[in-house]
């Protein structure tokens, strides 16, 4: 069966204000949004609030999408500028990334965790899952950006450059510097883990 | 070796490397200096369990399928911000334009303003307060008329002065002219007298003569 691109869907959503054609892309990109937006605010509420914005803006600003560049690319763009404008409030606000000295049950990624357990995972991966994820919630953003796009979502280092308006080797070097970040956080916590484990 | 050990690769350089998508002459170097450099050796242990991790990271799914619920809600959103968005456009596009408006005002109000300035001026200059138009112009008013009596007092004062101190020299001229007038005065009797002593004296010279020639 011929399956429309997102940039032929959104060609229909430009030309034609075609609700089925943008109802076809939110339900085709509502779960990577999702997931981006949880990753980098560490909070499902949040997540689902930035994906809704995120849709709202791509309908509102349709005719500003050039047919000639990918669709998907614009997405990200939109969704990760929605993220960083919500991190800066959240800045503002006094709120901060998450910290080994913080230990109160109102953070955002402990929060995200608390409220949203996988009651069928074992015990040990639910533990070593939200170790990673309060690990991502400390890192800057520009290193959880590329770590969300590189391992979360999966996009080629070419896709990510794209998105992110850098070049290729500006990529590599912003994950390997989060990557060397997030092993340093990660590694005493595992190892201690795996010592105090039965 | 060791000149291996002591040149680490770039940063940027190991990703492409872990990806598998590295240059094979670059590949290779790094697989080198994997081997003999224990540090990085561990520090690229460390990245690739971190990728392992982030890439087994599993999210918790949305709580409920947006897809088909999405929609209607954005729907009405949309639908509510391009009725307002036309009835702001509609609003903006029937209104005059702003500078036209403006001009206009402007005009107006300054042909109001000079108008009641002019009367307001002429009420005050012709000492009645009262037929002014409001408080501040009455004000204003009040305050020229008493300028202007204050400056009549002024020139009353000033014209006084003048005339007393040309009372004041009238007065010294008119001693000096008389004190001057008796000396004349005095000065003429003197010679009158002396011109009378002298007329006698010559009298007296010639009846002399003409009894004794």
């Amino acid at each position: 069966m011929f399956s429309v691109t997102d940039e032929q869907a959104m060609w229909n959503v430009q030309m034609k204000d075609d609700h089925q054609a943008f109802a076809r892309l939110v339900e085709r990109w509502e779960e990577p949004i999702f997931r981006l937006c949880a990753r980098m605010m560490g909070d499902t509420h949040q997540a689902e609030d930035l994906k809704q914005e995120t849709f709202a803006r791509v309908y509102l600003h349709r005719k500003e999408f050039r047919l000639e560049s990918k669709f998907s690319t614009w997405l990200w763009r939109i969704a990760l500028n929605l993220c960083y404008g919500e991190l800066r409030k959240r800045k503002r606000h006094g709120e901060c990334p998450l910290d080994d000295s913080q230990s109160d049950d109102t953070h955002p990624v402990r929060e995200f965790a608390a409220l949203e357990p996988s009651p069928d995972r074992q015990a040990v991966v639910q533990e070593e899952n939200e170790i990673v994820r309060q690990a991502m919630g400390r890192l800057p953003e520009t290193g959880r950006t590329v770590l969300a796009l590189r391992y979360g979502e999966g996009l080629k280092l070419r896709e990510i450059a794209e998105i992110l308006e850098i070049s290729e080797t500006t990529v590599c070097y912003r994950i390997g510097v989060a990557l060397a970040q997030i092993t340093r956080i990660l590694e005493p916590r595992l190892t201690e883990r795996k010592g105090a484990g039965p | 070796m060791q000149k291996d050990f002591m040149n680490h690769p770039k940063q940027e350089e190991w990703l492409p490397y872990l990806d598998g998508e590295a240059a094979p002459e670059t590949a290779k170097r790094l697989a080198a200096h994997l081997k003999s450099c224990p540090d990085c050796a561990a520090e690229i242990a460390g990245w690739q369990r971190s990728i392992q991790k982030l890439q087994r990271l599993e999210w918790p799914r949305q709580r409920h399928a947006v897809g088909s619920q999405f929609w209607p809600m954005l729907k009405w959103g949309i639908a509510a911000a391009i009725v307002v968005g036309i009835g702001f456009t509609l609003g903006r596009a029937s209104a005059p334009k702003a500078g036209e408006i403006k001009a206009e005002v402007m005009a107006q109000v300054r042909g109001e303003l000079r108008h009641e300035m002019n009367s307001d001026l002429l009420a005050a200059l012709a000492g009645d307060p009262q037929s002014v138009t409001d408080t501040f112009q009455r004000q204003i008013a009040q305050e020229l008329r008493q300028v202007s009596v204050k400056e009549r007092e002024e020139d009353r004062r000033a014209l006084a002065g003048i005339l007393n101190q040309l009372q004041q020299k009238e007065t010294t001229d008119y001693l000096s002219l008389r004190k001057d007038l008796e000396n004349l005065a005095s000065t003429a009797d003197d010679r009158l007298q002396q011109t009378r002593w002298q007329l006698s004296q010559m009298a007296a010279n010639s009846e002399f003569m003409n009894e004794n020639p």
